[in-house]
């Protein structure tokens, strides 16, 4: 048998997206059109679906009211009241959605196979860490602006840097030094603990997307037809799982970092 | 030793790092399931809390990746 | 160090926030467009089929109420109809014993004046009898006397007389 005949060897796509042209020095990824690709969809959408918007939704629109309902109540299980969810609920959902869609249509078969100069055009945007990261990133800046408005400048700072802990340890007599010292650590782990939060959520999704595309490519270098479909009927799971693991996990840090409901504080 | 079959070595036992995880995960499905299974009223909650813990322990995996590309 | 560690993962911060700019585009869409309109839709939807449920409930005890009311009512129907029925009767038996006592009465009294009729024309025609025997007997005695008579033509005159 000839192996080359039911095996395709590509090249293993690159860790990094490939720059296609620069605008103002800003590169231009490919999976920067992807993210482009996406929000044409969404606009397209948009206009089809509310257009003529009725009590009776249509197939579309009963679609995405599930979407929304399923969002909405993996939000709430999380948050456990009404005040958080709301308040919380356009980032998340919309990061639900952008990350979901974004990797499911990078199951699409042939979307990559786009090429421009040798380039593929479209690059899954999950796929690429630059998305991933920008999109943790984004969204621990906008929780902790939440919990400094929760808690007030001092408030804030205080979280990290436990002053009361060290005046208790002061008092604590021959041996407090190492409290403080252990203390200090503790703080200092907790700063960087936030960092790796960042790091961390958007390296798991990075990762997992990344994985399945060059799997899927080593799987069709080996043997091309019926292999690879087993392992993207379960990248159509896995690209579910990991789009609740990313927005549940922004979901628990906006927990972790927002105050409690107003009007329940002294409970 | 060449470095580059140094560095092939040192790749190879870092995809070690995921049998551990394998394991851990493995452990709290599991877990999640007997939960869930005593339990099934609460099987929401149980499968978001699954799915943080999870995440978490994935973690050392995504170490282990990071590690996997650096080297 | 750790831009160099995210480097070997094709980390490029220009990218990164082309692309963050990027989502935050198509979050503003969503939060603005899809997530207002599918919430107002949800909510409009939520609305109108608790008021319909609401609009059934007062229906129902609606419909309970109108049943209790027309029981009662029908009860109340039932009362008046009785006693109007047991009003009737006595009037009408009322009625019926004063017709009987006014028809006796009345009987009586036509009885009377029949009776008073009958003896007030015996007497006149008494009156006239008495009238005409005296005539006749005058008549008779005129005859006799002016000797005009025989038996055939006494017996004549008696029957002419009576005739």
């Amino acid at each position: 048998m000839n192996g080359e005949l039911f095996s395709f060897k590509r090249d293993i796509s690159d860790i990094g997206p490939s720059v296609l042209f620069d605008i103002l020095g800003f590169p231009i990824t490919n999976s920067t059109l992807f993210i482009l690709l996406i929000t044409l969809g969404l606009v397209v959408f948009s206009v089809l679906v509310f257009r003529n918007k009725s009590l009776v939704p249509g197939k579309a629109q009963a679609f995405f009211e599930i979407v929304y309902e399923a969002i909405h109540n993996q939000i709430k299980t999380i948050t456990g009241n009404d005040y958080h969810t709301k308040r919380v609920f356009p980032i998340i959902a919309a990061i639900f959605l952008f990350v979901g869609v974004s990797n499911y249509l990078g199951l699409v078969p042939g979307l990559s196979s786009i090429t421009l100069d040798g380039q593929s055009l479209f690059r899954t945007a999950t796929a690429d860490f630059n998305t991933t990261f920008g999109l943790a990133f984004g969204a621990l800046v906008v929780l902790h602006l939440v919990s400094i408005k929760d808690f007030g400048i001092l408030g804030y700072i205080g979280k990290y840097i436990p002053v009361n802990q060290i005046k208790e340890d002061l008092k604590k007599g021959v041996l407090s030094p190492i409290y403080v010292f252990v203390t200090i650590l503790i703080a200092c782990l907790d700063i960087v603990g936030e960092f790796a939060k960042a790091i961390s959520v958007s390296l798991r999704l990075f990762g997992n997307m990344y994985a399945g595309d060059v799997l899927t490519t080593i799987l069709i270098s080996i043997f091309a037809f019926i292999l690879p479909s087993f392992w993207v009927a379960f990248g159509l799971l896995g690209a579910l799982i990991q789009t609740i693991v990313f927005g549940s996990l922004i979901t628990v840090f906006y927990m972790q970092a927002a105050g409690p409901e107003p009007g329940t504080e002294g409970k | 030793m060449e470095a580059e079959a140094a560095k092939y070595i040192a790749k190879g036992m870092i995809i070690l790092s995921m049998l551990a995880t394998a394991i851990g995960e493995g452990m709290v499905a599991a877990k999640a399931m007997e939960a869930i299974g005593r339990n099934p009223e609460a099987g929401d909650s149980i499968f978001s809390k699954m799915i943080v813990g999870m995440a978490i322990c994935e973690s050392t995996a995504i170490y282990a990746l990071v590690a996997f590309f650096i080297i | 160090m750790i831009g160099e560690v995210l480097g070997k993962l094709g980390f490029d911060w220009k990218v990164a926030l082309a692309n963050l700019v990027n989502f935050l585009i198509i979050y503003y869409l969503l939060r603005n467009v899809v997530f207002k309109k599918l919430g107002a839709a949800i909510k409009e939807r939520q609305e109108r089929i608790q008021k319909g449920l609401d609009d059934a409930k007062r229906a129902e005890s609606a419909l309970v109420m109108a049943e209790v009311e027309k029981d009662s009512i029908l009860k109340d129907a039932h009362k008046e109809s009785k006693v109007i029925l047991e009003d009737a009767d006595k009037k009408g038996k009322k009625i019926v014993s004063d017709a009987k006592t006014l028809a006796g009465e009345e009987a009586s009294k036509i009885k009377d004046s029949a009776l008073k009729d009958i003896d007030k024309t015996k007497e006149q025609t008494r009156k006239e009898l008495e009238k005409e025997y005296v005539s006749l007997v005058l008549d008779g005695i005129e005859k006799v006397a002016k000797g005009e008579i025989d038996k055939n033509k006494s017996q004549k005159l008696a029957e002419s007389l009576l005739k």
